[in-house]
């Protein structure tokens, strides 16, 4: 069965928060925004994390948050303080989102199907975050360590379109 | 040699013997042969029959540019038509039939044709089977035509694709593409390397040939040696660049599996590979071009490059007693080659006046008689040759009256050389004709490529290599003497009918003239009128002969007749490895609804609506559709229903113009609504069209929830988010479509407030606090949730939006809640029911891409309305005010219970004189809760012509029927306000 094929290698997260930030300012938001999530903010395509919790920089004043859900609804809860005179919209997006872990070649194998980033280690090294197609879905793909382990986040009601991907890609690489 | 199998030389593998079948008759091969060398080996010289007279044919080439040599491999679902037998790799068992003849391709009876040949030229059925219609003919003639049959079970095999990016992508296994690899590879890029076949080396392939002072065979084991322990270099073997696209984007189709043996086979068969490069390095070789002489078609005819390789990579000897016969240098190395090998070279000819004497001298040393000024004119035998008839040249292209027949069993052509330039040109890359090749050569580039190598029109050895290690650019040129260009040989001053120019479409040089004469001289126009160029060759022996040939008609240079364009793929590709994984469940994403389980358990008859498996009716027993519909619509309409509404979009839009942003999205005023109002709006194109329609919450003053049909979630969330990035820059507004965090389940039903309060809930669901088209935050089943009190089914209705992975907790609620209320799940279809019983809009059944929102209803609306929105223009254009456009109205039926057809036309009675359609039914049901049929339909001036009887006309069949409001059901809206 397509539906529910998962190569070794692949863990869904089914505990991990989603939350989208975007934020539409006057004056700059850097600084903010490190002081919202703990961290220096992200570069573009780059992903930031500590312990609980990461954090995307996937368009021009658009981020994506990942994590624990005390970590995720603490970052959304000071984005009200730290950004109350400047247009934001904070959505937890966690009952919308598919998450998983998918580790080792088959991974980049599996990636490289469907998906037309350059996902090699010199293109897309660790901390790097992709928005982009996953054979005809959207997906968010950052890489957290070089074995290589992406994390894949899609929209939930595509997970039996996701599976059938991975089993069609079983002998992919 | 016993048969055609030299007793030495080539790659095969001696002590890997092969059986295969060919024309269900048993052959035998080696591991290495492909399936024409193997034929060729076992003697076998008539392999195909032409397209169109269907003339005996043999192996003309050895590669890609067969034309002849055109099979059908294996039976079933692994059947695959038109392969060329030079391309398909002999494996164990494999099974072969020529296409085009039967019963067999020595006894063709279509072979009739060529007795009518005369009467039958190019484009003869553009002039013949115009009277009295084209049409009439036409099913006998796509009969006789095609060539192999395409499978009529399922593909048993599957496909991948994947993409790749490199640095240099070299495309080409010859001296040239390995030199560059080699080189490019040491300079630490990264490369991929591909080659179609299954060799690499190209015409070296085999060869003892000197390659920077190694045998051609050892220089290619060693630099593949190399290549293959570089890391950073990708080879494939068996992978054809099929196409060039943008921005070094190209395409490769990899041959995983059609090598082996059909029961050992596992994985995809083949693979897709989309390829992203910094630069391209083109290194396709050259494609060898037959010289045009009558009788240039059969069995035994064959380039002297293909013999060449099918000496060098099979052992295999295309003739025991060729003869050769050429106008350039390299046919002259074939001889030699073949000479050295044991074969009794019979002859060459060459038409040159003069060649180069060392050549002379060592043919003749071989015992090669040599014949200067000299073509063929004839070859003798009809299936198999047995001599060749030379001639001398009286000019270009006329013969002398001087005969000579010299027994041969093949003859050897070479009429020059032409560069594969296609992916060159498929990168936009411009051309021009070089004035020593005589063919057409890559010039400017417009992409980061470079062609090397016979590519680039560069013929000798050292060129290439210098041009592949980057040391020197590519230059057009060969080591030997200039060749002479003939396009076309002939007895007489007009081109020979019997001189092939396109072997696979059968277009002899006289064709070619015909188009002359009747002024078809454009490249295209020639193309078109004779087919030439048009086969699944695509022309690659026959292009720039034929252009030739028009070049010496008209008098002017081949460059001011030009080439048509190249455009991929190059050769003919597999349909399923563009699919890849786009079959079956592939197809298209199919989302699944929060509470997909619980539908499944409950009977749902499941279907897709929008790339939503969603459930059309839960039908009970023997239930039809119609008995479900009725008996959910019957339970919503006296009880409650339940419905699982979570594909409908939803859009959070935010900002303090967020109001003015969807004023200009929608036909309505949307600034009017009130905070913990819903409002249903319309949606236009720029066009003026209806687009879409839905409920717009406002949950705040600066915060809004725009609804819209399920199919339309992400188009319009798309569209918002170009409109803010790219048109309204200004506004300060913030839009996340949400549709897929929030299930949805509608609660539907007079006993709809009965069954929320059972379950439990901190919302005041009185009718005073929370009425019709309102929206409330609370908590039901303890669950936070955003409910709307709006209705399509025309009861009391409550949408209540939870987080996706709590609805099915909700739904099991409301089955255990309502379960002695009759509690009844609904589908789409009683949904539907209900709707056009209360005759609400359904975009996409009532409207099409020519509908007004004033045809809907809505003109009053547009009139009222102050601002612009999208649209608007386009819906006050004269045609938009014309008073007889259709119009949305309803239908009662008059004869019955039997409810009107979709699609149905309104004519109008007979005694009016008119049978012109003035529109159709768009929706049409059996309505439970009225007992009789009710329809909507769109008819021209409908709203104006209530109480007008027409009729119904479907597929002969009329019926009368009346214009009516198209509301049937509570029209007062009492039960939907209750």
């Amino acid at each position: 069965m397509a539906d529910v094929y998962s190569p070794a290698g692949w863990t869904a997260e089914p505990d991990l928060h989603v939350a989208k930030l975007q934020v539409r300012a006057a004056r700059p938001i850097s600084a903010r925004l490190s002081k919202t999530i703990g961290m220096t903010a992200p570069k573009p395509n780059r992903e930031v994390s500590r312990p609980g919790l990461s954090c995307a920089a996937i368009a021009p004043g658009e981020w994506l948050l990942v994590g624990g859900r005390a970590e995720v609804d603490d970052v959304l809860e000071r984005v009200r303080g730290n950004f109350a005179d400047d247009l934001f919209l904070a959505v937890d997006l966690t009952a919308g989102r598919y998450a998983s872990r998918f580790s080792g070649l088959a991974a980049l194998a599996f990636l490289s199907a469907y998906s037309p980033v350059d996902f090699s280690a010199n293109a897309f090294a660790v901390g790097s975050a992709a928005r982009t197609q996953l054979g005809d879905i959207g997906i968010f793909v950052t890489k957290l360590d070089d074995q290589p382990t992406f994390r894949l986040i899609i929209e939930q009601s595509m997970t039996p379109y996701f599976h059938n991907l991975l089993w069609h890609s079983r002998s992919a690489g | 040699m016993s048969s055609y199998r030299l007793a030495r030389g080539g790659l095969v593998d001696r002590k890997a013997p092969i059986e295969f079948t060919w024309q269900g008759r048993t052959h035998s091969g080696f591991r290495g042969d492909t399936l024409a060398s193997a034929l060729l080996a076992e003697g076998i010289g008539l392999v195909g029959r032409s397209f169109k007279y269907h003339r005996p044919r043999g192996i003309l080439a050895a590669g890609l540019d067969e034309p002849n040599a055109i099979v059908q491999l294996e039976s079933g679902g692994h059947s695959t038509p038109n392969l060329k037998a030079t391309y398909v790799d002999l494996y164990d068992d494999l099974k072969a039939a020529p296409v085009n003849a039967r019963p067999s391709v020595e006894h063709d009876r279509m072979a009739v044709n060529g007795l009518f040949k005369r009467f039958i030229p190019a484009a003869f059925y553009y002039k013949t089977f115009m009277w009295p219609n084209w049409h009439l003919f036409e099913p006998a003639i796509r009969k006789a035509a095609g060539l192999g049959e395409a499978p009529r079970e399922g593909d048993p095999d599957y496909y991948d694709q994947r993409y790749a990016h490199c640095d240099k992508l070299i495309v080409g296994g010859g001296i040239a593409g390995l030199k560059a690899a080699l080189t490019e590879g040491g300079n630490g890029h990264s490369v991929i390397l591909v080659t179609g076949g299954a060799l690499w080396g190209g015409r070296y392939a085999g060869s003892s040939q000197l390659v920077e002072n190694v045998p051609g065979q050892q220089w290619i084991d060693a630099v593949m040696g190399e290549l293959r322990a570089m890391p950073n270099v990708i080879v494939l073997a068996r992978t054809l660049v099929t196409g060039y696209y943008d921005h070094e984007m190209l395409a490769m189709c990899e041959r995983l599996t059609d090598h082996a043996a059909i029961a050992a086979r596992s994985g995809p068969r083949q693979r897709l590979w989309k390829v992203r490069a910094k630069e391209v390095v083109i290194a396709t070789g050259a494609i060898e071009r037959p010289l045009v002489f009558p009788g240039n078609d059969r069995p035994g005819v064959m380039l002297a490059g293909a013999a060449q390789t099918f000496l060098r990579r099979h052992g295999v000897a295309a003739g025991r007693a060729p003869v050769v016969a050429t106008n350039n240098d390299s046919a002259w190395h074939v001889a030699l080659e073949l000479a050295a090998a044991g074969v009794q070279v019979q002859a060459i000819a060459d038409a040159r006046e003069e060649v180069d004497a060392r050549l002379r001298l060592a043919a003749e040393q071989h015992g090669i008689a040599v014949k200067l000024n000299t073509v063929p004119i004839g070859v003798k035998g009809a299936k198999a040759m047995n001599a060749v008839v030379l001639a001398p040249l009286a000019s270009d292209r006329v013969v002398g009256k001087a005969r000579e027949t010299l027994s041969a069993d093949a003859l050897l052509i070479s009429g020059g050389w032409n560069p594969v330039v296609h992916l060159h040109s498929q990168a936009q890359g411009s051309l021009r004709l070089d004035d020593r090749l005589h063919t057409f050569v890559p010039d400017k580039r417009v992409q980061a490529n470079r062609s090397i190598g016979a590519a680039a029109g560069d013929f000798t050895l050292s060129g290439t290599l210098a041009s592949a290690s980057g040391k020197a650019e590519a230059v057009a040129g060969t080591d030997g003497a200039a060749m002479r260009p003939i396009w076309s040989i002939s007895e007489k001053d007009e081109p020979s009918s019997y001189a092939w120019v396109d072997f696979q479409n059968d277009v002899t040089a006289a064709d070619v003239a015909l188009a002359a004469r009747e002024n078809f001289i454009s490249v295209e126009h020639l193309k078109r009128y004779t087919t030439l160029g048009m086969a699944s060759d695509q022309g690659k022996t026959s292009n720039i002969n034929g252009i030739g040939v028009m070049s010496e008609l008209l008098d002017r240079p081949m460059s001011a007749i030009g080439t048509t364009k190249f455009r991929p793929p190059y050769d003919p590709t597999t349909i399923g490895v563009f699919a890849g994984h786009r079959v079956g469940e592939g197809l298209q994403p199919r989302r699944l609804l929060a509470a997909h389980e619980a539908h499944l358990a409950f009977g749902a008859h499941m279907e897709e609506y929008g790339s939503w498996m969603r459930p059309s009716t839960y039908r009970r027993g023997n239930e039809t559709e119609q008995d479900a519909v009725a008996r959910e619509v019957l339970a919503v309409r006296n009880s409650v229903g339940i419905f699982e509404a979570s594909p409908l979009g939803k859009i959070e839009v935010k900002g303090p113009d967020a109001a003015t942003l969807l004023d200009r999205v929608y036909v309505n005023t949307i600034r009017t609504l009130k905070p913990g109002k819903c409002r249903y709006g319309l949606m236009l194109n720029e066009h003026g069209i209806v687009f879409d329609d839905g409920i717009v919450t406002r949950l705040a003053e600066d915060h809004f929830l725009v609804g819209t049909t399920s199919g339309h979630a992400s188009v319009i969330a798309e569209s918002l988010q170009e409109l803010l990035q790219c048109e309204w820059v200004d506004l300060q507004v913030l839009t996340e479509d949400v549709t897929t965090n929030w299930g949805v389940v509608n609660i539907a039903g007079p006993r709809a407030r009965d069954l929320i309060a059972r379950i439990g809930t901190d919302i005041d669901l009185s009718p005073e606090a929370f009425p019709h088209m309102s929206h409330i935050e609370g908590r039901i089943a303890d669950i936070d949730c955003r409910v709307a009190r709006v209705s399509f089914s025309g009861e009391l209705s409550y949408e209540i939006a939870i987080p996706w992975n709590r609805a099915a907790h909700l739904w099991a609620l409301c089955l255990q809640h309502g379960e002695d209320m009759g509690v009844t799940p609904f589908g789409i279809e009683s949904l539907m029911a209900m709707r056009i019983e209360k005759g609400f809009l359904h975009v996409g059944s009532d409207t099409d891409g020519t509908t007004l929102p004033q045809d809907v209803g809505f003109g009053a609306i547009i009139e009222k309305k102050k601002s612009d929105f999208i649209g608007r223009r386009s819906t006050s254009r004269p045609d938009g005010r014309r008073v007889d456009r259709r119009q949305l109205v309803g239908l009662e039926a008059l004869d019955g219970k039997k409810p009107l057809s979709v699609g149905a036309h309104i004519v109008p009675d007979r005694s009016r004189g008119s049978e012109r359609s003035e529109g159709w039914v768009t929706s049409s049901v059996y309505s439970p809760s009225l007992d009789l049929p009710v329809a909507m339909a769109m008819v021209e001036g409908g709203a104006g012509r209530r109480g007008e009887t027409v009729n119904v006309w479907d597929l002969g069949e009329r019926r009368p029927a009346r214009i009516v409001d198209a509301c049937r059901y509570d029209v007062a809206g009492e039960r939907l306000n209750g």
